[in-house]
């Protein structure tokens, strides 16, 4: 009976393997049971359980019981050896048959496709921009100055960091970068990338840049030089020839002849010194006095 | 200014793009066998998934099986012939005889057993193109690991040797040249 039911439900069909760049997907055709939603699951088998560990399957967690008809397996094709895929199909307690591919997968047939790049040039340094496409892969960089093929460049990548630094170069100068990608787990290389060139420009702009921040610079040192001159010559002032000042107590009051002196009239000047007059003298003086009062 | 910006950082990056530059051409060789299409830094990744697992579930630690003086000083010619035979050895015993506690282990553990196959099978092709011959202290260096091993039962052995892979691993990394 229950075999009979198990015949109901077909196997997935047409189980077939889609590898690019390392990169491993299983698909197959729906298979179709009006009003019922199918799932399916997929279960993978390496070398090493086939010849290993009884024929055992191990089932991929992420793939079982989906809906869709495709399951990522790249997680699981992890060495490079053949590996056998299946696929059930299940519509609530009935499954069906495994579906199985119809040759082994061994993940060294992997599509390996040239890398995307970008060739830049910063001033006088010539960098590349790569495509990240995983842990797997290493790039094989070649650059040359165009027109001189013979004489090409290599550096090989082993993990990208934004962009790579190749050379420091030529300024006016065409150049031409090409990059293959080389998986190191299968021993095998893509293609070449198309090459692109690039015109190194003439730093002329880089020039202006640093010739404004020297002016900049050159501005702010005649600003704050002056000022460290004078604050410099103030501490050494300060420290070497310093201001006495007297405390207020110890402050002497200015001689009082001198207080004395201050203001003083001419004629005045007869009461500092000993002035020797005979009468008619003061009488001529006192006349004198009087005469310049009353006019 | 911002260009400026740019070609500094450029340069700071620079010691660190010369580090990726030379290390260049190193390749897995073990005599004269030269191991293509293996990624020792892959088959660490996968060890590196289990390790914690394995090492815990690894009760006996009085003893070590792949002892200092198993791979110390292997002669050159030699030391692929020890290798294979040690991949054989965790092909067909280790990975056996490990029960994985739960399926993720177990699919992990799968990718290593398939990579020390592989590894296995580029080892026997250079063996059969007589690349990989065994000699006397192969031999000797292989005995005392089997009688280390065969001194524990045979679930016990297995995962002392699945948590002592990194032993393993140090020494195959040595032969990069």
């Amino acid at each position: 009976m229950h075999s009979d039911k198990e015949a109901l439900l077909p196997a997935p069909q047409n189980i077939s393997i889609f590898s690019t760049n390392m990169k491993h997907f299983l698909t197959w055709s729906p298979v179709i049971i009006p009003g019922e939603t199918v799932r399916y699951s997929v279960e993978f088998q390496g070398e090493y359980e086939r010849y290993y560990a009884n024929e055992s399957w191990i089932p991929i967690s992420e793939c079982s019981f989906i809906i869709v008809t495709q399951c990522n397996v790249t997680e699981d094709i992890s060495a490079t050896v053949p590996y056998n895929l299946r696929v059930r199909a299940d519509v609530g307690t009935q499954g069906s048959e495994w579906g199985t591919l119809k040759r082994l997968f061994n993940r060294n047939t992997t599509l390996l496709t040239p890398p995307r790049i970008k060739v830049i040039a910063d001033g006088y340094h010539l960098l590349v921009e790569l495509e990240d496409m995983g842990p797997a892969f290493q790039f094989h960089i070649l650059y040359w100055k165009n027109g001189q093929e013979s004489s090409v460049q290599k550096m090989m990548v082993k993990e990208i960091t934004s962009a790579v630094h190749l050379d420091t170069v030529e300024a006016g100068t065409d150049y031409c970068v090409k990059v293959q990608t080389y998986v190191e787990a299968i021993n095998r290389s893509s293609n070449f990338s198309q090459t692109q060139c690039i015109r190194v420009q003439d730093a002329r702009s880089t020039w202006v840049t640093i010739t404004l921040i020297s002016f900049a610079g050159f501005i702010m040192a005649a600003l704050v030089l002056p000022f460290l001159i004078w604050k410099i010559s103030r501490i050494f002032e300060y420290s070497c020839c310093p201001v006495v000042i007297l405390p207020e107590t110890l402050k002497v009051a200015e001689p009082t002849t001198k207080l004395f002196l201050r203001g003083i009239e001419k004629a005045e000047y007869c009461d500092m010194s000993l002035c020797v007059m005979t009468p008619e003298e003061v009488f001529h003086l006192w006349i004198q006095d009087t005469l310049s009062y009353d006019l | 200014m911002m260009k400026t910006m740019g070609c500094f950082s450029y340069l700071l990056a620079l010691p660190f793009v010369f580090a990726i530059t030379f290390s260049e051409g190193r390749k897995l060789r073990f005599g004269v066998c030269e191991l293509h299409g293996t990624s020792l830094l892959e088959i660490k990744t996968y060890f590196d998934a289990i390790r914690g697992t394995v090492q815990d579930e690894d009760r006996v630690t009085d003893t070590v099986l792949l002892k200092k003086i198993l791979l110390h000083n292997v002669p050159a010619l030699e030391s692929c012939c020890l290798l294979r035979h040690l991949l054989r050895f965790y092909v067909e015993n280790v990975f056996r005889h490990y029960q994985a506690t739960n399926p993720l282990l177990r699919r992990k553990t799968s990718s290593l057993s398939n990579s020390f196959l592989s590894v296995k099978t580029t080892l026997r092709q250079c063996h059969d193109q007589k690349k990989c011959t065994c000699g006397a202290e192969a031999n000797r260096r292989l005995e005392l690991f089997r009688e280390e091993y065969e001194k524990l039962d045979h679930d016990t052995a297995a995962i002392k040797a699945l948590g002592e892979m990194d032993i393993l691993f140090k020494w195959m990394e040595k032969a990069k040249n």
